[in-house]
């Protein structure tokens, strides 16, 4: 007789769902007569009894696992809750720490969802590309997003892939806007009035499509809207431009969501803003406008851009690499000269996404030490348990049940010092986080991960070695045989205090970086200098009055009139001189100021002389060089020769000095070739040096001065350092972040470790006593119970240090100009962390050493 | 005394009629066949569990064989009690038969 044993997949299936007392000997009955069926009846049917027996014991096996399950869930939660009950100090810690780790980690997905959020509000958002290029003019190769203006039209007529373009202009900054006796003012676009079709703005009243088609016309912001007219219907209302023009409101816009690259409350149609300005619209070198423009469905972009070397030679911009950026890359990705707004780094987002995470991790360590070295509290339970008829399995997944329910706690916990603490994270890192149900909605799978990940990463340990415990063993009263435990565990305390020194030794060098930029010299003068922008064009083109007038006033020392202040040089121009190659396009700096800018701004000059009124002559046109520019023209460089820009062929005037070099923009950058040119009536700002003290009365009369030649402009002054300082706000805020959270680590750890040197303290309660009966002075217990963790920490250091160098010194690169990485802010890191721990650790052992050794030794 | 289920009662007395080789899948056959009707082993497993349970019967393993895939069976013994509770059914069977008149199934 042959004998036919099941299919092994089956046996396997049935063997899990039979109840557990029927044992193994049941498959072998199966097995028995799967052999008889499949004798007489063949394969095929024995194969099918065996399946119908497997559905036939499947709702047993239910309803007996969910009978146990609850019944065994109720056990572990009450077990749960009495262990969080018992021990209200450890369980503090846990919670605590795994809930503020949480809520950090929550803050950051929040941060990172809205950073993602950026400009996917446009309808058409995937067919929006903006125009940027890379600049071959003269090495290194710059990137930049501004455009010239007469590309827009070309880019549509000359490709059939594109649908739609638009130009869109600061417009110099903010102007002045009245309406009836309301004088303000606020920044503003201007675009051609295909801007609306190709981004979707939702419009409250007026039509996206028709909007700007009036050269006079004007779109607000409802919030604009209400400020100016109140309640009124605000189509059609009147409203003033910059005392040039007069704008009819067409269209009123949802507020724009601040997380969209494009935000202003105030657009006026372009050509209209060219036209009042006399800009050279049609010039192909003026580099100063932002092109998008809108593909036709299912249009590769990379065909296009293949196509743009060509439109490049033709329009005679042939070393400027035109490339796409699409829309939604914008915010995360761009980071290049002329950005709208200030966009995020994707670095940034990653750092701060890490250092939550290195939270988390001390938070989660906290967890595993605590309750490792607190097991032997619950040795007897796993012991009984076994006895019982527990499984190794069971028993881990009780404990892993447990961390779950403790990463569930921490999360609802976590959840309200996120709601408490993003408002204080929005003025920190200056953004719009909002918190609620929606949010939460959104970034629910990254909290769902966040709860898993916690609740194995704390739990699997504990859990593993937990389920350990032979109940032999523990019945009988031996100890742990600890020593591979107690290593893990150290290892453990080691990488926490390792992260906490990392982000101590990361805060301290990004505070000395900005220490380093704040001081450094620049090469001009920052201080006692006040800086009135310019709005009145009537002051603008006719400055020298003005600046008599202010410089009448005792306490004025120099007063001048420039395009750009010495920190921001902004406009970039070709320039030839006598001798250079024809072909070759030379792009400089160029800025336009008054005389007294470079004694104002105390530049120095190296050879020549600076503008001078005793040489009538500079009023025709006269250049100062800086030292780069200078190296720039080599040997064909000398004093007096002349100096052709803005693409004229004719030079406008000639070298009269060389200017020391100074930083023209932030201290990230190299300091490029850049020239000043005496041009005072183009001045977008003024700039005033004042003597110090009596700072009011010197104000009063700059405003006096400035409200006598333009009445109708409201009086606005900033001191220079300030405007100075916004270039690295960025830094700054990023720097106080950094310091919360390194905070926010080192206290994490140093609760880890409060509970730890509470637990040895415990545990060695009677051997401090025997001691302390023996005559030992409380100074040598403390020292006893507090070195083996001050080890640990000191150890931590062997870590902490490569590791903190390797980070700041890459983060440093970012700098042109950085500070040097100091062994005293690593000295001085390392001891603030022993300091603290040891601080930390000496109040448990204190309080151990100096207890009374009759309580610690009696037996009741 | 404990009363048994029809089950339990069937399972004790296929179990003294096997003797020796009462494991589950004999069991099972001279169920059915006692019966005249199909039992599962299902049907078996969970009377024979409450039977030991109770007490009325003791099982061991036997030697594995290749048929079951090397798997031991389980065979099942009467106890002492299982006895008594098996003479129990039957004296309180012909109880109720004794002084019964006449009686007809159809």
């Amino acid at each position: 007789m042959n004998k036919t044993n099941p299919p092994r997949i089956l046996e396997k299936v049935l063997g899990y769902i039979l109840p557990k007392y029927v044992g193994h000997t049941a498959l072998g009955d199966f097995a028995e007569e799967y052999d008889r069926v499949a004798n007489k009846r063949g394969n095929g049917p024995a194969n099918f009894w065996y399946v119908l027996q497997i559905l036939k014991s499947i709702p047993a096996f239910i309803r007996n696992s969910i009978r146990w399950g609850f019944v065994m869930f109720r056990n572990y939660m009450k077990v749960t809750l009495r262990t969080i009950h018992r021990h209200k100090c450890f369980s503090f810690i846990n919670i605590v720490g795994l809930a503020v780790g949480m809520a950090c980690v929550i803050i950051i997905l929040l941060w990172v969802q809205y950073e993602l959020s950026f400009d996917k509000h446009h309808e058409k958002e995937e067919r929006i590309f903006r125009i940027a290029s890379e600049s071959h003019a003269y090495p290194p190769p710059t990137k930049t997003v501004v455009t010239p203006p007469p590309m827009a039209s070309a880019l549509v007529q000359e490709f059939p892939e594109i649908e739609a373009s638009a130009r869109l202009s600061r417009g110099g900054g903010n102007k002045l806007f009245s309406y009836r006796n309301k004088h303000f003012y606020e920044s503003y676009f201007a675009v051609d009035p295909s801007f609306f079709k190709i981004f979707t703005f939702d419009f409250v009243e007026g039509e996206a499509s028709t909007a700007l088609n009036d050269p006079y016309s004007v779109v607000l912001s409802e919030g604009q809207a209400r400020k100016l007219f109140g309640s009124q219907n605000p189509i059609g209302q009147i409203i003033q431009f910059d005392e040039k023009t007069d704008l009819t409101v067409t269209g009123i816009i949802k507020n724009i969501p601040s997380n969209s690259h494009l935000m202003r409350d105030i657009f006026i149609p372009f050509e209209t803003w060219g036209k009042l300005y006399e800009e050279p619209l049609h010039h192909w070198g003026y580099w100063s406008f932002y092109t998008y423009i809108l593909t036709r469905p299912n249009v590769n972009n990379e065909e296009i851009e293949t196509k743009f070397p060509v439109f490049a030679e033709k329009h005679g911009i042939p070393k400027q690499k035109l490339f796409l950026q699409p829309l939604l890359d914008i915010h995360l990705h761009s980071h290049f000269q002329g950005e709208i707004s200030p966009n995020t780094n994707v670095l940034t987002l990653l750092l701060f996404g890490s250092i939550a995470i290195l939270i988390l991790i001390i938070a989660c360590i906290n967890y595993m030490n605590l309750t490792t070295a607190r097991a032997s509290a619950r040795l007897k339970e796993v012991g009984t348990r076994k006895v019982v008829g527990a499984h190794r399995s069971q028993i881990a997944r009780q404990f892993l049940g447990e961390s779950f329910l403790m990463a569930l706690l921490s999360l609802i916990i976590s959840l309200f010092l996120v709601q408490m603490f993003v408002p204080y994270f929005n003025s920190l890192a200056e953004r719009h986080l909002t918190f609620n149900g929606h949010s939460i909605l959104q970034i629910f799978p990254g909290i769902l991960l966040l709860i898993l990940s916690v609740g194995m990463l704390a739990g699997s340990y504990p859990a593993l070695l937990l389920s350990s415990f032979k109940p032999i063993t523990v019945f009988r009263g031996g100890g742990e045989k600890g020593s591979q435990k107690r290593r893990l565990r150290n290892v453990l305390v080691a990488v926490q205090f390792s992260i906490s020194l990392i982000l101590i030794i990361s805060t301290l060098l990004v505070k000395s970086q900005l220490d380093y930029v704040r001081d450094k010299e620049m090469g001009f003068d920052r201080d006692q200098i006040l800086v009135v922008p310019l709005h009145d064009n009537k002051i603008r083109q006719n400055v020298g009055p003005v600046l008599d007038e202010l410089k009448r006033n005792p306490r004025i020392l120099y007063a001048a009139s420039s395009m750009h202040l010495p920190n921001d040089m902004g406009a970039s121009t070709t320039i030839k001189w006598p001798g250079k190659p024809e072909e070759e396009q030379t792009w400089v700096k160029v800025s336009e100021v008054s005389y007294d800018y470079t004694e104002l701004y105390g530049i120095k000059i190296l050879s020549g002389r600076s503008f001078s009124r005793e040489y009538p002559s500079d009023e025709n046109g006269a250049f100062l060089v800086n030292e780069s520019a200078k190296r720039l023209m080599g040997e064909d460089f000398r004093l007096g020769i002349g100096l052709s820009h803005w693409g004229r062929p004719e030079p406008s005037g000639q070298i009269v000095g060389v200017m020391k070099d100074f930083h023209l923009n932030s201290i990230h950058e190299e300091i490029k070739p850049m020239y000043i040119y005496l041009k005072p009536d183009r001045g977008q700002h003024l700039s005033i040096k004042i003597k110090g003290g009596r700072l009011p009365e010197t104000i009063a009369y700059i405003r006096q001065t400035m409200e006598k030649f333009s009445p109708l402009y409201p009086f606005e002054y900033h001191f220079f350092d300030d405007l100075f300082n916004t270039a690295y706000i960025e830094e700054q805020k990023m720097g106080s972040m950094f310091g919360v959270f390194a905070l926010i680590a080192v206290f994490i750890a140093c609760m880890g470790v409060f509970g730890l040197s509470a637990f040895l303290a415990e545990q060695k309660r009677k051997e401090i006593g025997i001691r302390k009966v023996l005559g030992a002075s409380v100074s040598k217990i403390v020292y006893m119970l507090t070195r083996d963790l001050l080890w640990l920490v000191l150890f931590a250091n062997i870590i902490g240090w490569p590791v903190a160098y390797y980070a700041m010194s890459r983060w440093l690169q970012n700098f042109a100009y950085r500070t040097d990485i100091h062994i005293g802010i690593f000295l001085l890191s390392s001891i603030l962390i022993l300091l603290i721990s040891f601080v930390t650790l000496s109040y448990q052992a204190i309080k151990a050493a100096r207890a009374n050794p009759v309580d610690s030794l009696r037996y009741e | 005394m404990k009363f048994l289920s029809r089950p339990e009662e069937i399972i004790l007395f296929t179990i003294l009629k096997l003797k020796k080789d009462a494991y589950c899948v004999p069991i099972r056959e001279k169920a059915s066949e006692i019966s005249v009707k199909e039992w599962s082993f299902g049907a078996v497993y969970v009377p024979l569990h409450r039977l030991e349970k109770k007490g009325f019967v003791k099982s061991c393993f036997d030697d594995p064989t290749p048929i079951r895939g090397g798997r031991s069976r389980r065979i099942y013994k009467l106890t002492a009690a299982g006895m008594k509770a098996l003479a129990e059914v039957r004296e309180l069977q012909e109880n109720m038969w004794a002084e019964t008149p006449e009686f007809s199934h159809e």
